[in-house]
């Protein structure tokens, strides 16, 4: 039966294993000058600590130092040393750091449209390779050759959608792993790790989407028989359920918490620190003395991997049921 | 070996017209006593007719005295039909017999007998080829 | 009921028509038989409840004496309507699912009788002809050396020499193994030639099931002149057909053994005759009331 399924499924496997090796060459392609530049800029060593801070002092609003950085030329990566008279040194290193992820951001803003174009791959997935995995055998009419040979429906359906839902993890695994190390010096320096785009293209959630669009496919492929049919039903139900759990659900995986920034020391301008990549809910600002606060709703960056885990749960958990609902159906259809 | 063929038109029964195509190839000497015939198998999807239409006509021929089965061996043609049957023989022989008593009557020898049929056959014979 | 293929009531319901139709019936063992009826009779349904493919609404269908579907299947070979295959895969390739799929696959044998019609392993199928594609899938069926045949019109798409080179081939396997057949067709002159016993479905429902010799011998038809309501007449068993023409009657009928009325001219009948006879009672209420005696 490995054979068989190995044998009709050929095609869009190595057709899968090509596309991952064009996605390998655009990632390292574009990606080695990008990790150069992020390397370069020092901010791999800054980063971290930087992003501790909650404020940070702003160097563009300091008397004496000089306006509006223009654009920088390739490969000029330090600004001049801006001063801030007054400032330790630890909240100046954070500021420059905070300055050059900004610059780096800056230059790199197209990413998040080409992680527009990769949040449609999981779906493509399941219009592709779950769609006609029952739909196309039922159109074909070849359900009624390999289903009246010597094996139980049972045992086709089982091997069928468990071989092709491996193969799949294990592409997805190659990819994700090759998208993560591309895209994630732009995320440290967006500060938007939770992002809508950003949290859904990288990390395990991934695999969750996946195996949900696959399952979807492979459940619409057996209820209706037909493969148009099957690959619209995929569309709509991926982008509903994900549209769904992404606006709905997911704010309320776990509970937020209050954060309110320090006063600010008026002696120099400070501003929130953006890089640290919370997830800012709602906010809110008030006045003591003739010092200005913020209050923050938000879900704090520490509770990213636990969103993850959850939504990835979320859609393996609604993958499996569809695919043992693609089972039964099967089993009991009619010819 | 002889090629069957069974017509779905025609108004004979499948089987009979194995038996009548056998026959004929008896009869002109394309089957002799000692030839085996093909297997039951070989002339059902020859054909395409169903195996136990081929098994009846055998079974008919055998009937008829002209085949014999042999248990792992096949079946066999045991009895030739080219030539008169004995009874036409018999009928010939008869009016022959009376026609040479009349020629003896009218006082032929023998030889003078022999070249009477001889001239006749000679004649009968060639009108029959040059027509 | 004893048999190779035995149905009691069987009745499959889909949701606005009913395939089958409360059918009783028992297909003898080593038989061949010819399954006509009409696009829509029952007959692809038929042959899909013996495979286990289709579940009936009720009543029950045994195949060589157990349930079908998944027990019975290594001892059915089944060629679906229009022969599907996969069409990217040679026929060696084909095979070689069957070895994969099947307990029992005799493959050499499958690769003999390949070669004997000549048809390449190594081609993929959608570049094979239909009469060749017709003949793999025989070769896929035969190859498990079933007891049990179900062909579903194996001979619709194919053009005659196809036709008769697939019987050939149909043929010569059966002789060899004693297998029950079943070929189901809307027409009935190809199948003549092969099969020694007829069905023929109608509306899901079973209008008659018998040996060709005995359908022969036993139907006859009887013409006479107009009858008043009700006649009887001895020796007929049913009455199946009836025509009304201006100065005479047509009866197709059934006979019991019993010599027959000698007030009407019989005659004997084709095999196509006694089908079409059941697939169309082309009668009037009145003709149809028509009482037999002698029963």
């Amino acid at each position: 039966m490995t054979w068989l399924m190995w044998r009709q499924h050929r095609k869009q496997l190595l057709f899968a294993v090509a596309a991952l090796v064009v996605f390998g060459a655009f990632f390292v392609g574009t990606g080695r000058p990008m990790h150069d530049r992020f390397e370069r800029a020092g901010l791999p060593g800054c980063l971290p600590a930087a992003r501790e801070a909650l404020v940070v002092v702003d160097l563009g609003a300091q008397p004496g130092t000089p306006g509006p950085e223009p654009t920088l030329p390739e490969g000029v990566d330090k600004p001049p040393e801006p001063t801030a008279p007054g400032v330790d040194e630890a909240a100046l290193a954070d500021a420059r750091c905070v300055q050059q992820a900004r610059a780096f951001y800056g230059d790199y803003q197209n990413v998040p449209f080409v992680g527009l174009l990769l949040l449609v791959l999981p779906m493509l997935a399941g219009m592709f390779w779950g769609a006609p995995l029952v739909a196309r055998e039922l159109e074909a009419g070849t359900h009624r050759l390999v289903w009246t040979q010597g094996t139980s429906r049972l045992r086709w359906a089982t091997t069928k959608f468990g071989l092709v839902t491996l193969a799949v993890l294990v592409l997805t695994a190659v990819y994700a792993a090759m998208l993560t190390w591309w895209i994630m010096p732009v995320i440290d320096t967006s500060g938007q790790r939770f992002s809508y785009i950003f949290f859904d293209i990288h990390g395990i959630v991934v695999f969750g989407y996946v195996v949900f669009a696959l399952a979807l496919g492979i459940f619409a492929g057996a209820v209706t028989g037909r493969l148009l049919p099957a690959m619209s039903a995929t569309v709509v139900g991926f982008i509903g359920v994900r549209l769904l759990v992404m606006l709905a659900a997911r704010d309320h995986y776990m509970p937020t918490e209050t954060r309110r920034t320090p006063n600010l020391d008026t002696s120099f301008a400070t501003m929130r620190n953006d890089l640290n990549g919370d997830w800012i809910v709602a906010t809110g600002a008030g006045f003591e003395g003739n010092s200005g606060y913020e209050v923050l709703t938000i879900h704090p960056i520490r509770q990213f991997w636990t969103f993850q885990a959850i939504e990835t749960a979320i859609f393996v958990t609604l993958a499996l049921g569809l695919l043992i609902g693609a089972t039964y159906w099967t089993r009991r259809r009619i010819s | 070996m002889i090629g069957f063929h069974v017509s779905s038109a025609s108004a004979v029964p499948a089987y009979m017209q194995l038996v009548e195509q056998v026959r004929r190839a008896l009869r002109l000497g394309r089957l002799e006593p000692g030839d085996r015939l093909p297997t039951v198998r070989e002339v059902a999807a020859e054909v395409a007719v169903n195996p136990n239409t081929v098994l009846k006509a055998y079974r008919e021929l055998e009937h008829e005295g002209l085949v014999e089965g042999r248990p792992g061996q096949g079946t066999y043609v045991v009895r030739s039909l080219s030539g008169p049957s004995p009874q036409t023989l018999d009928r010939l022989r008869a009016s022959l017999e009376s026609w040479v008593d009349k020629a003896r009557a009218d006082g032929l020898e023998p030889e003078h007998i022999r070249a009477v049929v001889d001239s006749t056959l000679g004649s009968l014979f060639d009108v029959e080829e040059s027509a | 009921m004893n048999g190779a293929l035995v149905a009691d009531g069987l009745t499959k319901r889909y949701r606005k028509t009913v395939a089958l139709d409360r059918c009783s019936f028992a297909i003898p063992e080593r038989s061949i038989v010819a399954l006509v009826g009409p696009n829509g009779a029952g007959k692809s349904t038929l042959l899909h409840c013996a495979t286990g493919l289709v579940r009936p609404t009720e009543g029950t269908l045994t195949v060589l004496g157990g349930p079908p579907g998944d027990p019975t299947l290594p001892r059915v070979g089944f060629v679906a309507q229009d022969a599907p295959l996969y069409r990217d895969f040679t026929a060696d390739e084909l095979l070689k699912m069957g070895v994969k799929l099947n307990r029992e696959f005799d493959l050499p044998f499958a690769r003999a009788r390949l070669f004997d019609v000549g048809i390449p392993l190594d081609r993929p199928t959608d570049r094979l002809s239909g009469g060749q594609r017709a003949q793999v899938a025989l070769c896929l069926a035969l190859a498990k050396r079933p007891r049990l045949l179900l062909l579903d019109e194996p001979l619709a798409s194919l053009d005659p020499l196809a036709r008769r080179e697939f019987l050939s081939a149909l043929m010569d396997g059966v002789a060899e193994e004693h297998m029950t057949v079943v070929l189901s067709s809307h027409l009935l002159t190809d199948l003549e030639r092969v099969c020694d016993h007829l069905m023929v479905l109608r509306s899901g429902q079973v209008q008659t099931l018998g040996a060709t010799d005995e359908l022969l011998a036993t139907h006859k038809r009887l013409i006479g002149p107009p009858q008043p309501r009700r006649p009887k007449i001895t020796g007929v068993e049913q009455i199946v057909s009836a025509a009304r023409a201006e100065r005479q009657i047509e009866l197709l009928v059934r006979t019991n053994g019993d010599i027959l009325d000698p007030a009407w001219d019989q005659y004997d009948v084709s095999l196509e005759d006694v089908v079409l006879a059941y697939l169309e009672p082309r009668a009037g209420e009145e003709l149809l009331d028509l009482e037999v005696a002698g029963a």
